[in-house]
């Protein structure tokens, strides 16, 4: 085999177990996480930042990379968490991706993410909107540390644990985000538009 | 979930702009939409019938399923394209291969290009009249399908090489293909072997992309990198450059990762 030259879900590498993690969770199956988390991991990716026309492809990623993971699973980490972070893992390989896409062939390196019209009113969508275009000017650091803390509402410290970095440092990228976000929404604010 | 001393999220109170915190937990809560939910269940169906995996590490990857793809792709390519040409009734050829079904193990875990562009297929009388009938597209293989690419994107033949060097061509990609496996370098020899035997093939798509593979397993990663950016100006609209994208992003990816080892803290 030629090595791990393609970056794909067998590219994502497997979690590692937090010291005195627990025996293996035996009584989950990949049939339940599909049903629990079928519809979140597709939404968590768009909030991540992949595009529109990927988010679909790269949910596939995820699950497959989940399927073949899930023995490995320790518990030593909420469910939610767990398949947060193979999200996690799964998007910044395919964000990777994008920027070497404008980089070689010119492409445009995202598109503007879209809501879903499920919300129940055209002016919490147009919010949501609102929302989206200022999460799209954070940096890729500054979104993960956000979007994992103030949308998905994990704690800090499993978000140090899934990005590899100190608390402190996970918390300075949270500021950094609120603050750029706050600003952001002013900004559209003072121009016009609703919240 | 939230530990104690977490701060207090926006959604919980702090937000600092009035309606913040209404919107955070209506972005929070959107999810697939049930048609897009259909279908992530229809792609993932191999593995939802077999819902516990008892061997992690040993599968097949995605880029052994994904070179496994390419060479299944390569070998029903050129069993149709001979079959065509020597077959009494022969019928003219069109759009081989890239309708075929789809991949062995899910939809996407080797993802093989819709339509192919047999451009410069020897003295083969090229129409639309394909004798593989087209899919039915569906799924997430459907969405890979590029809407501005015309189905058949033939152009008039070259007088080339004679018919049945299609089979020759086909061994040589085949020996580089498997050369690829244990000598990059030895691919790269054959690969350029088959470029100047035939410069416009009818597997010139997929030697070029073997040639980007075998020089990033070399590390010759500028090279790899003009001749990606070559195959897009040449195959503008070729299926294959999806894969090069990975191929080039993993890449870096491993570079990233070298480049970070020290001070990796998990």
């Amino acid at each position: 085999m030629t090595s791990a030259r393609s970056v794909d879900p067998a590219s994502v590498p497997v979690e590692q177990p937090a010291a005195g993690a627990c025996a293996a969770v035996d009584d989950i199956d990949f049939t339940a996480v599909f049903r629990d988390f079928g519809a979140y991991v597709p939404g968590l990716l768009r909030r991540l930042g992949v595009a529109e026309r990927e988010v679909e492809d790269v949910a596939q990623d995820v699950f497959t990379v989940i399927h073949r993971q899930l023995p490995g699973f320790r518990g030593d980490s909420t469910l939610k968490t767990w398949v947060c972070g193979v999200t996690l893992r799964v998007a910044r390989s395919h964000l990777r991706l994008a920027r070497v896409r404008k980089l070689v062939l010119g492409e445009p390196a995202t598109e503007p993410s879209q809501a879903p019209p499920q919300l129940e009113s055209a002016v919490l969508a147009e919010r949501v909107r609102m929302l989206q275009r200022a999460l799209e000017e954070l940096s890729h650091e500054q979104r993960r540390v956000f979007v994992l803390y103030e949308l998905e509402e994990l704690s800090m410290r499993d978000i140090a644990r899934l990005l590899a970095c100190p608390e402190k440092t996970a918390y300075t990228r949270l500021h950094a985000a609120r603050q750029n976000v706050e600003r952001a929404i002013r900004r559209r604010l003072a121009l016009g538009g609703e919240l | 979930m939230s530990e104690q001393h977490d701060e207090l999220r926006w959604r919980d109170g702090a937000a600092p702009i009035e309606g913040l915190a209404q919107t955070l937990v209506a972005y929070s809560r959107q999810g697939a939409s049930d048609a897009e939910l259909a279908r992530l269940r229809a792609a993932l169906s191999p593995q939802l019938a077999r819902p516990t995996s008892h061997a992690p590490n040993g599968e097949l990857g995605w880029s052994s399923m994904a070179r496994l793809g390419t060479w299944v792709s390569v070998a029903l390519l050129g069993a149709a394209a001979v079959w065509n040409m020597i077959r009494p009734d022969a019928e003219p050829v069109a759009s081989l291969g890239r309708r075929s079904p789809a991949p062995v193990v899910a939809p996407r875990a080797a993802p093989l290009p819709d339509v192919i562009d047999v451009t410069d297929a020897p003295s083969v009388p090229l129409s639309t009249a394909g004798t593989v009938p087209p899919r039915t597209l569906e799924g997430p293989s459907a969405r890979k399908a590029k809407p501005a690419a015309p189905e058949l994107a033939l152009a008039p033949a070259p007088a080339a090489a004679p018919a049945l060097s299609v089979e020759a061509e086909l061994e040589l990609l085949r020996k580089a293909q498997s050369a690829l496996n244990h000598s990059a370098s030895t691919a790269l020899a054959l690969a350029s072997e088959h470029a100047q035997l035939y410069p416009n093939g009818a597997f010139a798509e997929e030697r070029e992309m073997l040639r980007i593979e075998a020089e990033l397993t070399l590390g010759h990663r500028r090279s790899a990198l003009e001749r990606a950016k070559a195959f897009s100006e040449r195959f503008g609209r070729s299926t294959y450059r999806a894969r090069i994208e990975r191929l080039l992003g993993a890449h870096e990816a491993l570079e990233d990762r070298e480049a970070s080892s020290a001070d990796r803290t998990y």
